[in-house]
């Protein structure tokens, strides 16, 4: 049994932000149907890889919404659906005749989830937004620099992956609205707004202070603490964040290096944070001579937080405590491959939430769907097919 | 340069008008003189036009203050002497003559009519419908103000992109006069509609039942479900609203705006009470004047949901995103200095204190707090006695360290089967890692968000803000919610394990997908995207987001124009996988044209064609921006022990049938020790040894 069983999700979304909220959903058992239309671009690999982590546990049907009857077979999955969500661009939606005044006449209790990139009105209303374009609007990319040099920003969308996670919770509490009241609504997600929620305190100083933000490179951004960052060990590209805040954990730090020398003149946190960057130069040359994976060890052991700087290898194929939580698993595919997937990051004891299959290939269920929720028949399912209604 | 001749006063008026209704600048040459002509031929009409320039004029102005809420609605008529929110009629009094003395006497006798606001941030929400009393009594200046008030009403209805229903009454016996003056997909105004309503002055008798039966029932059709009615007359209601709609928990918000007349100043505060629907009646010693009233009227979508928070700053953002979606979340503190939170920078003023912390504030938004020291048996036991009482416990204990003070999940449970408990550490409850230590640098690292951030010649480098525990957060309050719908089946509550490492790696987009298809390490390579779509480059004013994906046509010819194309223009590069390939020499050729260019300037002509160039600008960008501006992103809270109102930024989504709110300012130390322990049956004299003992 899982959280969300028999909830169903008529899945518009596409891109980045929309799939990961979705996939969350479907994670906790709801029946999510992707709606993709023929030729839809994919990264690769339906089944696992970048693709298959997006779309793990769907279902997949091809309507063509330009016609007619592909856009009443949707609107008829609507009717029998308990969230309608889509990530276009506001309009797209409204043109298709498909907005939550539309849906509302379908199903009066409807939760019709609007993922744009800056909200249903407003002045940017119409503009167009990526991830690192919403990135560079709210500070991130500015910021994530070493001070004094260029800004360098996420290497991805984190942008996507902030709208999607909080339009999981999104659905999730308007879905829990309903159970209380009876009654759906509309929910109106902005990730630019749903990203700059996660800026944090900053916009806070900011408001009140009128000053402007300075990079702080790999600075502590919660309680000041020295030595604090990312330091280099010994191969190629390995590195080792550490994290020291109070003297307690200095002591453990130095005792964990064997009590050298030079730790002697950094026994206050206020010594540490004035010579910040000389007590990095030090814990460098400690560092390099170091194997990532030892001097994590060595010092959390010694009850020092740090940890290795993990690559794509690291986190997927070699971290024990990941691996002790399942985190990756290994999915089976229709065609007899295994296929292998990261799951929710969250456990829950009882009735756990779970990859429940595969990324789906185009248009894998359309028969199915519409024939188990619609009642279309082997003949009607033929006819649409060769008229290009479904793919 | 020449200067401009004088204008003929009439296109003067017909150029307020203009601007006055929506027009937006964008009249035609020829529908200026058109309603030039016809202001000219009707005196009445010019007068209008001029009250309704001040007025917008005089709107606006007040609506200037930075953070402002443009979308708070108007919750009733009161009189006073608040001259931040005096009503349009009031405006216009100490804009005239004659009446500027009387406005100076009620000034004095505290009798200005003004409003107060509901301060519910309510998205979404639903067209204006104003009923216009066009009775005989109303003729003359009240005509003329009225409508002044009923088109700045247009105006404002425009600007928050809200659909406008005008209906002019009088007698019973004349047909209503209703216009929609914007159609459904657009919020322009034409200006001849605004015209018609300008004109039309039925005169006769005053009937009220009609106008708003037919408004309500306009309410009843599913557009305008959620709209909010304004009845503007000068006379004495006595109608009565009709109960609630099906499908509303309340009835409409009906807002009557009376000029207010000498003989009886009373009127404006009966009218508006006797349209209020009985439930919302606040006694008049309830009501703050100028300030904001709460509880809202509609409640958040946890609303119900008791949670403790115990959780330190890995998972302080748990609570805040069930708090500010309704959720009564207590605050459980060390007594003493309170959280670990309340120590950390940046400060109110600069100062350290406990009640200064902005960090805090930011995690703490609409919760309560109370003291308790839950390492001594006493308080270990007062603890399980809240739990017993509670749907949801969220901690940040190294596992098992509850466990071993009597309130682990198992003991807690034993007393309150449903409860749901959300742990979040940096590794998870088990497995070689879980007793490991993490702050949010060490945690990106491990999850692998770290290793992908940077340039190619330099380190690493951690994300701005604490993403690690901002997404075990999010993931917190998801597996919560989770637990509970499973609750609803079996009755029982159960245990979230929420991993810093592991919500790291689900904030990823590339890095475990392209290793499992293709067994490749992505690599930092600076502002170039994996996709090789998108990288910053420099202006002559700083930095803007290059993006090669979208209308490519318009982007070349652009670039064209300007001489600077290279060989963008050729074939090749319409193929999009090409410009991915290509990127690095791509972008250099980009880099080269717009350096020309200030940020603003590439930005907006990007944005024109349709490509969706963007400033690499700082956070505090986001406080000046007017998109964010007109949303009302940015909810201002009081902190009245500060003699302080500080803008919070506001909802990450907006759930437009249960809205998010910030229901109260983050505690102070212990501030809800007697209400929360009191519930318990905690009596003063017990809590009070209790505090003796620092138990709380």
């Amino acid at each position: 049994m899982r959280p969300l069983d028999g909830v169903r999700v008529l899945d518009f979304t596409w891109v980045v932000a929309g799939p990961v909220a979705t996939r969350i959903l479907a994670d906790l058992g709801a029946d999510v149907i992707k709606v993709e239309r023929r030729g839809a671009a994919d990264f690769g690999d339906r089944r696992g890889g970048l693709s298959g982590t997006l779309t793990r546990g769907k279902r997949s049907v091809v309507l063509d919404l330009n016609r007619p009857r592909g856009l009443d077979l949707a609107r008829r999955l609507a009717a029998v659906s308990d969230v309608v969500i889509d990530n276009f661009s506001a309009r797209v939606m409204s043109n298709l005749g498909l907005d939550y005044e539309e849906l509302c006449r379908l199903r009066p209790d409807v939760i019709c989830v609007r993922m744009t990139g800056f909200g249903l009105d407003g002045p940017y209303r119409d503009h167009v937004s990526y991830g690192p374009t919403l990135q560079a609007l709210t500070g991130y990319t500015l910021l994530m620099a070493e001070p004094g040099a260029p800004p360098a920003g996420f290497g991805y969308s984190y942008s996507d992956l902030a709208g999607g996670n909080l339009g999981a919770l999104a659905v999730l509490a308007a879905l829990w609205h309903r159970r209380r009241t009876g009654r759906g609504q509309l929910v109106d997600l902005s990730q630019l707004e749903a990203v700059a929620s996660l800026v944090g305190p900053t916009l806070l100083a900011r408001a009140l202070d009128g000053c402007a933000s300075t990079p702080t490179g790999n600075a502590s951004q919660e309680e000041p603490g020295a030595p604090h960052g990312v330091y280099p060990c010994a191969g190629e590209d390995r590195w080792l964040a550490i994290s020291v805040f109070s003297d307690e954990d200095w002591a453990r730090f130095a005792r964990a290096l064997g009590d050298p020398e030079w730790t002697g003149r950094f026994v206050s946190r206020a010594a540490r944070l004035e010579h910040a960057a000389e007590l990095d130069r030090l814990v460098a040359a400690w560092s390099r001579t170091q194997v990532a994976e030892e001097a994590m060890a060595l010092l959390q052991t010694a009850g020092v937080a740090a940890g290795v700087v993990a690559n794509a290898e690291d986190l997927c194929a070699r971290d024990p405590q990941l691996a002790a939580r399942g985190h990756f698993v290994e999915v089976p595919t229709p065609e007899g491959r295994t296929v292998r997937i990261d799951g929710p990051p969250f456990l829950l004891s009882d009735t756990p939430a779970r990859v429940g299959g595969p990324g789906p290939l185009l248009g894998e269920h359309t028969d199915e769907v519409l024939g188990e929720l619609l009642g279309c028949g082997e003949e009607e399912l033929r006819a649409l097919r060769e008229e290009g209604v479904i793919g | 340069m020449p200067r401009c001749p004088p204008r003929p006063p009439a296109s003067q008026e017909s150029r307020s008008w203009g601007t006055g209704l929506g027009g937006g600048g964008r009249t035609s040459p020829g529908r200026q003189i058109e309603l030039g002509r016809r202001l000219a031929t009707n005196p009445k009409l010019r007068k209008l036009a001029a009250v309704v320039g001040r007025m917008r004029q005089q709107a606006l102005a007040l609506r200037k203050r930075p953070f402002e809420r443009l979308s708070e609605e108007v919750f009733d008529v009161q009189l006073g002497r608040d001259l931040e929110r005096l009503l349009p009629p009031e405006l216009l009094a100490l804009g005239h003559p004659l009446l500027r003395r009387d406005f100076a006497r009620r000034l004095v006798e505290g009798r200005l009519l003004s409003y107060s606001l509901r301060g519910v941030d309510e998205r979404g929400r639903g067209p204006m419908i104003v009923c216009l009393d066009g009775s005989g009594s109303m003729e003359g200046e009240k005509e003329i103000w009225s409508k002044a008030v009923a088109l700045t009403l247009l105006e404002i209805a425009r600007r928050q992109r809200r659909l406008f229903r005008f209906i002019c009454f009088s007698s019973a016996d004349t047909p209503l006069f209703t216009l929609d003056l914007n159609p459904r997909e657009r919020h322009e105004v034409q200006e001849d509609r605004a015209l018609d309503v300008a004109e039309y002055f039925p005169g006769g008798g005053t009937d009220f039942e009609t106008p708003l039966t037919a408004a309500l029932g306009c309410l009843g059709a599913a557009r305008y479900r959620r709209g909010d009615i304004v009845l503007i007359t000068d006379g004495e209601c006595r109608a009565r609203v009709g109960s609630a709609l099906p499908g509303r928990e309340e009835a409409p918000p009906v807002l009557a705006l009376l000029r207010a007349d000498r003989r009886r100043p009373e009127l404006v505060r009966h009218a508006a009470r006797a349209l209020r629907p009985r439930h919302q009646r606040v006694p008049a010693h309830r009501r703050r004047r100028g300030r904001r009233l709460r509880p809202p009227l509609m409640a958040g979508a946890l609303a119900g949901l008791r949670v403790l928070d115990l959780a330190d700053q890995k998972g302080a953002l748990a609570g805040k995103l069930l708090a500010d979606l309704g959720a009564d979340v207590v605050l459980v503190e060390p007594p003493g200095g309170g959280s670990p939170l309340r120590t950390i920078p940046p400060f109110w003023q600069g100062l350290p204190h406990p009640e200064r912390s902005l960090f805090f504030w930011f995690y703490n938004t609409s919760k309560r707090g109370i003291t308790l020291d839950v390492a001594r048996p006493a308080g270990a036991a007062l603890l399980r006695r809240l739990a017993a009482d509670a749907d949801v416990l969220i901690e940040s204990e190294p596992p098992g360290r509850l466990a071993t003070l009597g309130c682990g999940p198992e003991a807690l449970r034993a007393a309150n089967p449903r409860l749901v408990v959300a742990s979040i550490t940096p590794f998870g409850q088990r497995g070689p890692y879980c007793n490991w230590r993490a702050s949010d640098t060490v945690a990106e690292a491990m999850g692998g968000m770290l290793f992908v951030n940077g340039h190619q010649a330099g380190p690493p480098l951690r994300a701005f803000g604490l993403q690690a525990y901002h997404q075990a957060g999010i993931f917190a309050a998801v597996g919560v919610l989770g637990a509970l719908f499973a609750r609803e089946r079996t009755g029982r509550g159960q245990d979230v394990d929420v991993s810093l490492q592991a919500a790291v790696a689900g904030a990823l987009e590339h890095v475990p997908g392209l290793w499992h298809q293709a067994g490749t390490v992505a690599a930092r390579q600076g502002t170039l995207h994996w996709t090789r779509f998108f990288r910053v480059g420099r202006c002559r004013d700083g930095w803007v987001m290059h993006c090669t994906v979208g209308d490519w046509t318009s982007l070349v010819e652009w670039v064209k124009a300007d001489g600077m194309a290279a060989d963008l223009g050729d074939p090749p590069w319409e193929d999009v996988r090409h410009r991915a390939t290509g990127a690095e020499h791509l972008f250099d050729v980009l880099d080269a044209w717009a350096a020309r260019y200030t940020v603003d300037e590439l930005v907006e002509g990007a944005q024109l064609r349709r490509i969706p160039y963007a400033a690499v600008r700082p956070p505090e960008g986001l406080l000046r921006d007017p998109h964010l501006a007109e949303r009302g992103f940015f909810v201002p809270i009081g902190h009245p022990e500060l003699g302080a109102t500080v803008p919070y930024p506001g909802p990450p989504f907006h759930l437009t049938g249960a809205p998010w709110q910030i229901s109260r300012r983050p505690p102070l130390l212990g501030e809800h020790d007697d209400e929360v322990y009191g519930r318990i049956g905690v009596t003063a004299a017990e809590l009070a040894t209790l505090r003796e003992q620092a138990v709380v």
